[in-house]
């Protein structure tokens, strides 16, 4: 039960997280 | 279902506190500034996942779930709401907790702050301070977690300790954790600025803020656990030398000592490498600390049930110093001083004085506090009492008071001029008539007649500082906003003096009388007279009282003894305190008889509320100094050091 919080926690926050990641290739292609 | 929720949330606070770690090194090694980012939004993201595990307790506390264990042993259903909140850091694990709450919050605000401090510096800081939130949650993840769970739910939990069953215990515990916590903000700037080498003045006016937060923290707490120890524990005194206290009172003796030798650096560039180990010393200490208050090796007042936690403290000491030490030597030759040597009686030279009479300090209260330690491993046990620490850091807090008198008055670099010395006409002045008066009023006890004098001259130089503002009254106020950094600074000395009188009238000229008294019958104590009404019994919410009322001019103080019976009878005192500007009359019940006499301990507490009133006084001098003061620093740093615009 704890790890299933843990995880879908980490996994909630992936997008803030790895959000430099996520929209630097789009501003690189411009 | 509570458990579970903040378990995993503290897991997954934990694996996002480590990726954070990892990642920040390796992105500012690599001067990655899109991994930078992430790291520090891992960290961010590992922040509010702390703040949720913490809303997950507050809300099983509030709600009485007793099926955690932590729960049931710090609360039960009788305990008034506000203190059931306040268990959140009442006990072992929650406070841990609590702490790294504080860390990650503080940290995360300084971590937005210092995205213009260049990547490198800031991706470091990042990495330690999740270093450090790491190791809190591991901690709280294996050894003592506020969400284990209990094989069989209870209906009702065990109480809290009836000592903690106060106001106090919503304003003191919260203030002096925060600033134990926000100590590593600091720490994580100036190693980050070891790493990236960066030993410029950058870093001071970065890190000067956080530690001024932290020591304003330090200093409120310092001062609430004063007060309350005064308010409850009913011995007439408030601060005992007490290993919880030695261990909070140091950090804020290192950090002190760093807000002034900072000065040295930001002036002049000197001081470098002993600014970064003032900074680190004091980030030790609170970890030093930590490991003595909370694994039981000492005996204490405070101490928390003897836990598994201290080797794990002990341990991260171990990896701090030796981390502190490898960075510190490997620095060392970006740390030495270009500037040219100050004459020793100058402002530097002061500054220099103050710094190593208040290391000496550090080193007889820490001798003090592991003594029992120490000669424990050694063979046999020994403790040090009062008398020591005030034999042995009375003559150096004398100094301190001497340099706080004439260091400000004294120029930068140059030696003492006749212009200085004329200016010290008006503290020494000041110290002779005191002196004077003293010895006229009968005082004969040497060490008040050295400290009032002294307390005179600090007051003396300080109030001659803003004298000089006022030869031109319409021009006052900008100069005081301009340079509100130094007449803030000068406040906040003006309050140390307020909080030194207080404490040596309390602690020199104290008066104690133990009396048993008929209902009807009255005392008097240094001419302050009660009488006793006759006793009564009050029945609380979760105890009784046994008051004992005492007449005392129109008002009436109602000592008693509180006993909780759902606690297995356990009593505790109620003091009661009658408050003037001149003095407290503080008055302790010991026993009522059967026939309806009482006995009491009566003190008379000179100048107490001046303790409290020079408290306050520092903190606002310190937040008036320095309420957007930053970003002029900043940007006057960014002139000097072009690296820092990058």
């Amino acid at each position: 039960m704890t790890l299933v919080v843990a995880t879908l926690l980490l996994f909630a926050a992936g997008p803030f997280v790895l959000w430099p990641l996520i929209k630097t290739p789009a501003e690189e292609s411009k | 279902m509570l458990g579970y929720l903040g378990a995993g949330t503290l897991l997954a606070a934990l694996v996002m506190g480590g990726f954070s770690a990892v990642l920040s090194f390796w992105a500012g090694w690599q001067q990655n500034a899109v991994m930078v980012q992430v790291g520090r939004r891992a960290f961010y993201a590992a922040t509010a996942m702390i703040v949720l595990a913490g809303a997950v307790l507050e809300w099983a506390l509030l709600s009485h779930d007793f099926s955690l264990a932590y729960v049931t042993e710090h609360t039960d259903l009788s305990v008034p709401t506000a203190l059931v909140a306040a268990g959140f850091y009442g006990g072992q694990e929650g406070s841990l907790l609590y702490w790294v709450l504080v860390l990650g919050v503080l940290g995360s605000v300084s971590l937005v702050a210092s995205a213009s401090l260049g990547v490198r510096l800031a991706a470091y800081a990042a990495g330690v301070m999740a270093a450090i939130v790491s190791f809190f949650l591991v901690v709280l993840v294996l050894v003592a977690s506020p969400f284990d769970l209990l094989p069989v739910t209870p209906p009702d939990g065990l109480g809290l300790n009836p000592i903690l069953r106060d106001g106090g215990m919503l304003i003191h515990p919260p203030v002096v954790l925060a600033g134990f916590a926000s100590f590593a903000i600091p720490f994580s700037f100036a190693a980050a600025a070891l790493l990236a080498g960066r030993t410029d003045e950058a870093w001071i006016a970065h890190t000067r803020r956080f530690a001024l937060m932290a020591w304003s923290l330090q200093t409120a707490g310092l001062v609430l656990g004063m007060w309350w120890a005064y308010h409850v524990l009913g011995w007439g005194g408030y601060w005992g030398w007490d290993p919880v206290e030695n261990v909070a009172f140091m950090p804020w003796l290192a950090t002190t000592a760093y807000l002034h030798s900072s000065q040295v650096q930001e002036k002049r560039g000197g001081l470098r490498a002993w600014n970064f180990g003032l900074v680190i010393l004091a980030f030790l200490l609170v970890i030093f600390g930590t490991f003595i208050v909370r694994s039981g090796v000492v005996p204490s007042v405070h101490t928390f049930a003897i836990s598994e936690i201290g080797p794990w403290f002990l341990a991260f000491l171990f990896v701090c110093i030796v981390f502190s030490t490898i960075l510190l030597a490997a620095r060392s030759q970006g740390l030495r001083t270009e500037a040219e040597p100050a004459a020793p009686v100058s402002r530097e030279g002061a500054f220099v004085l103050q710094n190593l009479l208040l290391i000496g300090v550090v080193a007889v209260v820490l001798w003090g506090t592991v003594l029992p330690l120490v000669s424990g491993m050694l063979g046999q046990q020994r403790v040090v009492g009062v008398s020591y620490y005030e034999r042995a850091a009375g003559p150096l807090f004398l100094v301190l008071l001497a340099v706080m008198a004439a260091g400000p008055l004294l120029p930068w670099r140059r030696a003492a001029g006749r212009a200085s010395l004329r200016a010290l006409t008006w503290p020494a002045g000041a110290a002779a008539v005191v002196l004077a008066a003293a010895v006229v009023a009968g005082v004969r006890s040497i060490p008040a007649l050295i400290a009032l004098p002294l307390v005179a001259a600090v007051a003396a130089t300080c109030l001659t500082q803003y004298a000089r503002l006022g030869r031109r009254w319409w021009r006052v106020p900008g100069l005081l906003i301009r340079r509100r950094r130094r007449y803030g600074a000068y406040l906040a000395h003006l309050g140390l003096a307020v909080l030194v009188i207080g404490i040596a009238a309390s602690h020199f000229w104290q008066q104690e009388k133990d009396v048993t008294l008929e209902p009807g019958q009255q005392v008097t104590v240094a001419g302050y007279s009660l009488s006793y009404a006759g006793s009564n019994v009050r029945q609380l919410a979760d105890h009784t009282e046994l008051v004992a009322p005492m007449q005392f001019g129109t008002s009436t103080l109602e000592p008693a003894r509180a006993t909780y019976a759902g606690l297995g009878g356990q009593s505790l005192t109620r003091v009661a305190i009658s408050t003037t500007p001149l003095a407290d009359v503080y008055v302790v019940l010991t026993g009522v008889d059967e026939t309806g006499s009482a006995s009491f301990r009566i003190f008379i507490n000179p100048l107490v509320t001046w303790i409290w009133a020079g408290g306050a006084i520092i903190i606002v001098g310190v937040v008036l100094g320095n309420v957007g003061e930053q970003a002029s620093e900043l940007a006057a740093v960014r002139r000097r050091v072009p690296a820092l615009a990058r």
